[in-house]
């Protein structure tokens, strides 16, 4: 029996190793030298291009820089339709678009409008009228009435904070007083029903906040509105 | 690489074929073995050939685990064709050899996974036993041994028919 613990040197070559080295083994294809061979050019240029994992990650990038600036673009598109359209009411955005005259509510006029103002009161549209802009053969002309019924029916004024208050600067006699004169002056939009009460002279100019105006004294039956 | 591929496509196929059992699943395995050695970033750290034959044997393994129902009859790594014409002098002579062959084959076939690899490795891809190490991650000692015990068992099944 072979001596399992010799080395690979000290022993020589057995018959049977002999005779295993004489078989004659299957040799590979042609083929295979061929793909083979096809593996070690494809190294080659692909050595040239670069290597196959950094193309693949430098592709997978641009796809996904792609996607994300896609995303990006979106969404700040998005921003600022919804940012222009969503600007709140007093904000410094506001303030100058009213200041450029493209607004025309302020807002120290919402919250008498909401208790039954001009705007709540039958006509269901905001009026779009900056006095100061309109020349006053103008205003005359179309607004017949005298001045204070005009600029009570306009509620707006020059200089005016909340134009009820400043109305009842003047009509400090009416028993009802505030409550009894939103409700009638927000039913009377009408610049003709104003001189029901109101008797200055259609020709004689009124400063309302110098001129005393009288009023004629009416009764709750006798109110325009009835 | 190539180069290795030229002096060992011999060795590299024959152990492809002996795992394997089939002449075209070691053809692929040889070729997948050597695209992925191809793609390869890494670089053996020993021995190119231990390196290129543990390739072809990963290759082969995984192809037989993948082609377990298509090899149902295993193919012979040796040729059964083909005779050493030189060494036969008289029509007795090729008749013996030829006789010779057949139990070698036969033997060799016989041989179980581990030992097969070995003589293969060692005879037909010349491999030297800390190369075989290498390709197995077994001492080269180690391998000596399983290659001596080897040959006793060839010797042992052919004890009397040669």
């Amino acid at each position: 029996m072979t001596n399992l613990n010799t080395s690979e040197s000290d022993i020589a070559p057995s018959n049977i190793e002999l005779a295993l080295k004489q078989l004659s083994l299957r040799e590979p294809s042609k083929a295979l030298d061929s793909k083979v061979a096809a593996c070690f050019k494809e190294v080659r240029v692909e050595d040239l291009v670069g290597v196959p994992t950094a193309g693949w990650n430098r592709r997978s990038f641009g796809k996904a820089w792609k996607l994300v600036s896609l995303v990006a673009a979106v969404c700040l598109l998005l921003g600022v339709v919804v940012g222009r359209l969503s600007v709140p009411v007093g904000t410094v955005d506001h303030v100058a678009a009213m200041e450029n005259g493209s607004a025309s509510i302020s807002a120290e006029d919402k919250p008498s409008r909401a208790g039954g103002g001009f705007g709540e009161a039958g006509s269901g549209q905001n009026p779009v009228i900056n006095v100061n802009d309109i020349p006053e053969v103008v205003l005359r002309e179309h607004f017949p009435a005298p001045a204070v019924a005009m600029f009570c029916a306009l509620g707006t004024g020059a200089n005016s904070g909340n134009s009820y208050d400043r109305c009842l600067a003047c009509h400090q006699g009416l028993s009802d007083a505030k409550a009894e004169f939103r409700r009638l002056h927000s039913s009377m939009l009408n610049s003709e029903v104003c001189t029901t009460c109101h008797v200055s002279a259609r020709d004689k100019p009124v400063n309302v906040f110098t001129d005393e105006v009288s009023i004629r004294p009416w009764q709750t039956s006798d109110s325009p509105t009835g | 690489m190539a180069e290795t591929y030229r002096l060992y496509r011999q060795g590299l196929f024959s152990l492809a074929l002996s795992i394997t059992g089939c002449a075209q699943l070691a053809e692929d395995a040889v070729q997948t073995a050597f695209e992925c050695l191809c793609r390869s970033e890494a670089s053996p750290n020993g021995s190119v050939v231990s390196y290129v034959f543990a390739a072809v044997r990963n290759a082969a393994t995984d192809v037989v685990r993948s082609n377990r129902r298509a090899t149902k009859v295993r193919e012979s790594i040796f040729n059964e064709a083909a005779h050493n014409k030189e060494s036969l002098t008289t029509p007795v002579d090729g008749l013996l050899v030829r006789e010779r062959d057949q139990l070698l084959r036969v033997a060799i076939d016989g041989l179980d996974d581990g030992d097969r690899e070995v003589i293969v490795m060692k005879i037909y891809g010349e491999l030297t036993f800390d190369e075989i190490g290498t390709v197995l991650g077994q001492p080269g000692k180690t391998v000596g041994t399983r290659y001596r015990r080897a040959l006793s068992k060839l010797e042992e099944k052919l004890r009397g028919q040669l």
